[in-house]
């Protein structure tokens, strides 16, 4: 007996084989304790601390079940390999994904609503400033453009499309529980909140699209909301430790091709002759155009550079059984193309986790953020002590600097403009220096009252504090009569929330699984700004106020607002596939008027997880699909603090004393701006998960829209609107996610993914029966239009007969005379649909990645056009196209006539003397741009582990590498002025083309 | 521990929860209309901020009050081309003058006029401050009202096709939005003027001679001055050339008389020939508005950094110098480097410091000349010129004997020169029906005085929002 069970153990152990190998996941990080299965199968293992395994597999079986929490479970061939490498994928669109939705989290197949994750490998080592620039594209239904291409510049987030004008449009952003401030930002070049946080720091983005997800946030969730969680450590192994270090370049793309000077001698001689003035004074100022010697300098060349960018970052984190930590500090620096421009940021972290006792629990968040921003000169725009403009339009005939290198004055010889500035001398003698302090934090206090009752306290404060300096140096001819300004301004906004929640979760019966949330929360934001200004400094290089001979001015500003609110919700999943969600919450806003306070939001969803359903139990190829409905309403209050208060105010002094007037008018039944959202959603993952995704159809009505509408001007009040509730406007759209493992064996990975979003806005109805609301003469609203569109002349062409430009009359009929009745409307800034795709490779250890972002079905209005493209009507330069002007009669050109003054037979050539523009400057916005391509290469972890290292990787990536579009400016995504629906550039600081090489160290 | 929890717990809810009733809040930097309007300073704050509104350089004498009738007409022609005013020199269609923002100075004015009487029940008050405070109110609306009249409508009898809207009357304080949108129809040029004329008359019964600020605020003799200005263009000569000699009476300003007291006084502080002048001081500008915006950065070339773009028409040259001897041949100013003659009009010299001056509304040799010409157009020409010629005398030239078209001719041409640059040209013209010569330079037709161009186009926003008004005949 004994000997036959030990021959037949003898057999079973000839019958079977060792295999081993290693668990890893996309990056290559070893998995320590995934598990291991022979299918079928009881037999199994778990990976050790560097993801290796070992493992006898019986005779027969060839297929290893291979698990991880967060991950994909993956099934592996064994074939006649004894050393396997398996890369096991996130799964970031699982089941068991834990969703953060502010107030709480939930799993993902428990979700109800609208909300689409994005993780930190999506974001990490962008050379991008803030976490907003490194998600656009990225996620369905969320618009995100920058409005500036400056380091740290702003930027403009949409969530499902823009529902409000005068009210803000801007979703609410937490980060850590922390409702983000929009005050205290600086000046002194473009700037974004969201710079306080290194993306690198980020675990995960939660976009809140639903009226579902977002009404637990009441007055402030009509515009989305974007919850931020930093990251945490682990609280099983050692620190873990993490280096990275990034350096490249930022390049100019697509500059405007301007005339050379006997181009621009010769439309400004024409110019001259066609006005009646003598070529003789025509050529004393501009040159001969026949002149090949004529003086030349490329104002370009001397503003745009190729400047550098430098990121580094260091973080370790770890944990023991009590308690975890994640601590980080980094350096970023980033050049701006134009010169003199330079952002550097020094950012801190420390997040700690600790039980206290079985039932207390705290989670810190805190990081600190200082920014030192030299603006350059400034952001961008329609100024001539701003490099984009003069930059183009500068005269090439007037160099700005002399043969030993002293400053020309502006112009040296020739009609001036810019008010005598050299812009090379402003660009490089101007101080516009902002440094902002920010600090974020939050503390949370859990105690587990009963098993499955939570009570949480949070408070949490936005921190800002910044300090413009401005220096106007008296070497600058325009400064000088009064000895160079300094002004200061010191700024700080404090904004902090706090609430306190109940959380109860409890089952009934085996089916039947309640969550029941209740809060309340306040919230108040203060900012105050202290400003002096200094004149008669005694040299350029000083930059302290107390230099200044003549104290000149002093400011001072300060503004508050407070939020209060109680809410409640209750989640009732039975059987794991059927799940309903109810929200409330009562919300008041210090800036509506005294009789319209308070509103009152809700929501209902439901969910079916029609996958698990037992029908579908024999489905293998589906892993889920769930269908999801929502509806509910949130709030908008993002409108001036004091808007419904009717003001007398400080204006102006008259004989040293000072004077008082009205600014405003009150209005007391000022209410909320109320969105109402109904979502249908359908989630889904198929083979196994290499296929998955989400679709949604959601219909937004914004009720009672916060317009600033004019008052008639001889009422006689210098703010000539008052916000008012006017009507209804509708945003409908489509949002699609796809991701797709494409090929996924012998160590090669193929994934490819991407977003879809359609949208359309209109606005339904106005209040008291008005079918259109004018504004400064023309329609700012009109019903069944989008609340953005352009009002402009036709433009007709230029008559061969004579260089007249024309325009089509209200009949369709050419005119050199087009009035304001003549003035149309035509398709506005709104994109239609937008997006992104990606790719990428792996395969030992190499990565391809490569990511496209598009948008489209919008118009621009090309306002620079308005100064580069007038025939030469002035001194600016002009575009090189303009030099195809009208000459004689039969020209068939679309560039007029030159006159000096742009006026013909009392008709203004650039704009017919009416304030829209022509659709001469307008053009398609729509683009498609390769946004990142990243190479990467991560050495085999077996080199390293001699040196002690667990993980190096070598990438190198580029930024905005290429673009398509049909836009004639600079560039279509940095387009200033889109939040005001007009979408039109005015020297906006384009964005740049980034090139970067860097390398990462674990240990 | 659990007990103590517990209290940890509740203490720190309590903490954060003990927030209700915090939604009051007020803006720290402004007041509510009931609290300014309480008492006299108030209302004297409201008076000042209206003062300060005169500046305005879109609207106002800042800038384009005094640049653009001058610009529109035959006085200036371009040393430097930049853009600025390049389509008013040609009289391009809708580039004109926009002054409906003078209706907020109006409504600062209609709160004092419409308010400050309740304060006479108030024992506290000063009473002779609420007289003062009034007087001033209607001075400052019945200028604005003028203002108004002169570029959006026809001087009533110079109707063309019997055109004779003027703007909308305001003449109460617009206290909430119901006020805002209680909006009406153009008056007539005819009630305008009477309205204009009943304020002044008002202003003067409550006003003293000169206002104990001196010429920087109106007193009676400001008030007779601007009424003698309104009957000029009313037509009514000789209740002008009344005024004019009331205003002369009550102000303590006289000419100058000298050359070189005449070219210092373009200098002086405040000039010496001020009825009534606009104060102006360095924080009233932002840091780049005296050289983007200045009479003097767009005139002179005193201060490095300026425009310097206007200068003095070839015909306003030689007007000037058709009789020998005239002193203000100095403010006529050779530009050096530039030949051919051209000239700066050396009135606007920032002596105040970086472009910075203050601004002479009216100046007693204005009223020399409104008392010649009403006097003159009403038949009484030995008074005429015994009016012109004190002014003429002032000026180094010679004693006239004019009489009739010759007589009013030598008038116009001597506004023509003494009110160079200080806002008058184009109304004068416009006024008398003439019709708008042109600088050769300009190279643009004259325009006859039925050119639809000679009035102002009305703001199109508040077309939209007020369907009673009705826009100017050609636009």
């Amino acid at each position: 007996m004994l000997l036959l069970v030990s021959t037949l153990l003898v057999s079973a152990a000839f019958a079977q084989r060792t295999v081993s190998g290693t668990i890893t996941d996309e990056s290559g990080d070893a998995l320590i304790g995934a598990s291991v299965l022979v299918k079928g199968t009881t037999i199994g293992t778990v990976s050790d601390i560097d993801g290796s395994f070992t493992l006898n597999v019986p005779d027969g079986s060839n297929v290893l079940e291979v698990s991880y929490t967060g991950f994909a479970t993956q099934e592996v061939t064994i074939g006649n390999q004894s050393t396997i490498s398996i890369i096991l994928a996130e799964s970031s669109q699982l089941l068991n994904e834990v969703v953060v939705t502010g107030y709480s989290t939930e799993l993902r197949r428990d979700v109800t609503s609208s909300i689409t994750s994005v993780k930190a490998e999506e974001i990490e080592g962008l050379p991008v400033q803030s976490f907003d620039r490194a998600i656009q594209g990225k996620v369905s239904g969320v618009q995100i453009n920058s409005n500036s291409g400056a380091p740290g510049g702003a930027v403009t987030i949409r969530v499902r499309g823009t529902g409000s004008i005068s009210a803000g449009s801007a979703p609410l952003i937490i980060i850590d529980g922390v409702q983000m401030g929009t005050t205290g930002q600086g000046t002194q070049g473009s700037s974004n909140p969201l710079n306080a946080i290194n993306p690198n720091d980020i675990e995960s983005i939660e976009i809140l699209k639903d009226a579902a997800s977002a009404s637990l946030y009441g007055a402030q969730g009509a515009n989305g909301i974007i919850v931020v969680t930093t990251k945490s450590g682990s609280r099983k192994g050692d620190a873990r430790f993490n280096l990275s270090y990034q350096e490249g370049m930022v390049q100019p793309m697509n500059l405007y091709d301007m005339m050379n000077s006997q181009q621009y001698a010769d439309i400004r001689r024409a110019a001259y002759l066609n006005a009646g003035l003598s070529e003789e004074r025509a050529i004393e100022l501009y040159g001969d155009p026949t002149d090949p010697n004529l003086p030349y300098y490329d104002w370009q060349e001397a503003l745009w550079r190729d400047a550098t960018l430098r990121t580094l970052d260091f973080s370790a984190a770890g944990g023991g059984e009590k308690a975890d930590y994640y601590t980080a500090f980094s350096y970023n620096m980033q050049e701006g193309q134009i010169i003199t421009n330079e952002w550097e940021r020094l950012t801190g972290r420390f997040n700690l986790n600790a039980d206290l006792s079985d039932k207390f629990s705290i989670n810190l968040r805190t990081s600190i953020a200082y920014v030192e921003n030299e603006g350059g000169p400034c952001d961008g725009g329609f100024f001539v002590n701003c490099p984009f403009a003069p930059s183009f339009w500068s005269q090439p005939i007037s160099p700005a600097v002399d043969e030993d290198g002293n400053y020309n004055p502006y112009p040296l010889n020739g009609d001036g403009h810019n008010f005598s500035i050299n812009e090379l001398q402003n660009a490089e003698n101007v101080t516009r220096l902002t440094k902002t302090l920010q600090n974020i934090t939050s503390l949370a206090v859990n105690y587990e009252i009963l098993p499955n009752l939570v009570g949480r306290v949070s408070a949490g404060v936005d921190y800002v504090n910044t300090q413009d300096l401005n220096s106007r140096p008296s070497s600058i001819p325009i400064f000088s009569s009064y000895g160079g300004q300094l002004s200061y301004t010191d700024r700080v906004a404090v904004n902090w929330n706090t609430f306190s929640t109940l959380s109860y979760n409890f089952t009934l019966g085996d089916a039947n699984d309640f969550t029941i949330l209740g809060g309340y929360e306040y919230k108040q934001e203060d900012w105050k700004t202290f400003g002096a200004v200094g004149r008669g400094i005694a040299d350029p290089s000083f930059l302290n106020l107390g230099t200044a001979a003549n104290p000149f001015s002093i400011n001072g500003t300060s503004s508050t607002n407070r939020r209060q609110g109680v809410f409640g919700s209750v989640k009732y999943a039975f059987n794991d596939k059927y799940i309903i969600n109810g929200t409330l919450r009562y919300d008041g806003s210090s800036r509506f008027g005294s009789d319209n306070r308070w509103g009152l939001f809700y929501s209902g969803s439901a969910a079916w997880r029609i996958g698990a359903e037992p029908f579908l139990a024999n489905a293998g190829w589906l892993d889920e699909l769930k269908l999801r409905v929502s509806y509910g309403t949130t709030g908008n209050s993002d409108i001036g603090d004091f808007a419904a208060l009717a003001i007398f105010g400080p204006r102006g002094q008259y004989l040293g004393a000072s004077g008082l007037a009205p600014s405003k008018l009150a209005n007391n039944l000022l209410g909320w701006e109320e969105a109402e959202q109904l979502d249908l959603g359908l989630d889904f993952a198929l083979a196994e998960s290499r296929i998955y995704g989400s679709i949604d159809a959601w219909v937004k009505n914004n009720r009672d829209l916060l317009l600033a509408t004019q008052i008639p001007a001889d009422a006689g009040i210098s703010n000539s609107t008052i916000t008012e509730n006017v009507g209804r406007v509708q945003n409908r759209g489509i949002d699609f996610e796809l991701n797709t493992v494409l090929v996924n064996s012998g160590g090669f990975r193929w994934t490819i993914g991407g977003t879809f979003s359609l949208q359309d806005n209109e606005v339904k109805e106005l209040n008291g029966g008005r079918d259109t609301i004018f504004s400064g003469g023309f329609p700012q609203l009109i019903v069944g239009e989008p609340i953005s569109f352009y009002n402009l002349t036709e433009f007709a062409g230029v008559n061969p007969a004579n260089g007249r430009i024309m325009a089509y009359d209200r009949n369709g009929v050419p005119t050199y005379s087009p009035t304001n009745a003549d003035v149309k409307i035509f398709d506005g800034a709104f994109a239609d649909y937008f997006g992104g795709f990606r790719s990428e490779f792996n395969f030992k250890g190499f990565t391809v990645f490569g990511f496209f972002q598009f948008q489209g079905g919008n118009n621009i209005y090309n306002n620079d056009l308005y100064a580069l493209y007038s025939a030469g009507s002035g001194s600016d330069n002009q575009l090189v196209s303009q030099a195809d002007y009208w000459k004689q009669p039969g020209d068939i050109t679309n560039v007029p006539k030159p006159v000096q003054g742009g006026v013909i037979e009392g008709v203004e050539q650039q704009d017919f003397g009416l304030s829209p523009g022509s659709t001469r400057f307008l053009s398609d916005g729509t683009y498609l741009r390769l946004k990142e391509l990243k190479v990467a290469y991560q050495f085999p972890r077996s080199l390293l582990q001699g040196v002690g290292l667990d993980g190096v990787t070598i990438y190198a990536q580029g930024l905005n590498l290429l673009t398509w579009t049909k836009f004639d400016g600079i560039d279509p995504e940095a387009v200033g002025n889109r939040v005001a629906f007009t979408g039109s550039s005015s020297f906006a600081f384009p964005v740049g083309r980034q090139y970067a090489v860097g390398l990462n160290v674990s240990f | 521990m659990k007990i103590k929890n517990i209290l940890t717990l509740s203490l720190l809810v309590l903490l954060f929860a003990s927030c209700a009733d915090r939604l009051e809040v007020s803006d720290p930097d402004s007041l509510s209309p009931e609290s300014v309007l309480d008492e006299v300073g108030g209302f004297e704050s409201v008076l000042l901020s209206a003062y300060n509104r005169l500046i305005n350089f879109g609207n106002g004498y800042g800038q384009n009050a005094f640049v653009a009738p001058a610009i529109m007409a035959d006085q200036l022609d371009f040393f430097n081309r930049t853009g600025r005013y390049e389509t008013q020199y040609v009289n391009a269609v809708r580039a004109h003058m926009g002054r409906w923002g003078r209706y907020i100075g109006i409504n600062d004015a209609n709160i004092i006029i419409s308010k400050i009487d309740r304060l006479r029940e108030d024992p506290t008050a000063d009473a002779d401050l609420i007289d003062l405070y009034k007087g001033e109110a209607l001075f400052i609306r019945a200028l604005h009202y003028h203002d108004l009249a002169k570029v959006y409508g026809y001087e009533p009898g110079q109707e063309v096709n019997g055109f004779n809207l003027t703007v909308p009357l305001r003449l109460t304080a617009t206290d909430g939005v119901s006020d805002a949108f209680n909006v009406s129809a153009r008056a007539t040029n005819t009630e305008l003027y009477q309205q204009i004329e009943s304020d002044l008359q008002a202003a003067i019964g409550l006003l003293p001679d000169v206002h104990p600020s001196g010429p920087y605020r109106a007193g009676a003799a400001a008030a007779h001055g601007l009424l003698a200005r309104v009957y000029l263009y009313w037509g009514r000569w000789a209740d002008a050339a009344a005024q004019a000699e009331m205003a002369l009476t009550k102000t303590p300003a006289s000419l100058v008389e000298t050359k070189a007291g005449y070219y210092d006084s373009w200098s002086a502080i405040p000039h010496p020939e001020s009825v009534f002048e606009i104060e102006i001081r360095s924080t009233d500008w932002s840091t780049v508005d005296g050289a983007n915006n200045s009479l003097n950065s767009l005139s002179n070339n005193i201060y490095s950094g300026g425009q310097f773009i206007l200068v003095a028409s070839t015909t306003l040259v030689d007007v000037m110098q058709s009789e020998p001897g005239d002193f203000r041949d100095t403010i006529f100013r050779q530009v050096d480097g530039i030949p051919d003659g051209t000239r700066l009009l050396d009135k606007w010299r920032g002596e105040k410091g970086d472009f910075l001056e203050n601004i002479p509304f009216m100046r007693v040799s204005e009223l020399y000349l409104i008392a010649a010409e009403g006097y003159a157009r009403s038949g009484n020409e030995g008074q005429a010129q015994e009016m012109l010629n004190i002014l003429r005398t002032a000026r180094g030239l010679s004693e006239t004997s004019a009489t009739g078209a010759a007589l009013t001719d030598l008038i116009l041409k001597e506004r023509q020169v003494e009110l160079a640059l200080e806002g008058h040209r184009w109304y004068d013209l416009k006024r008398l029906g003439m019709g708008i010569p042109k600088s050769p330079a300009a190279n643009v037709p004259d325009l006859s005085y039925s050119d639809f161009r000679l009035l102002a186009p009305l703001s199109e926003s508040d077309l939209t929002l007020n369907e009673m008004l009705v826009q100017n005949p050609g636009y």
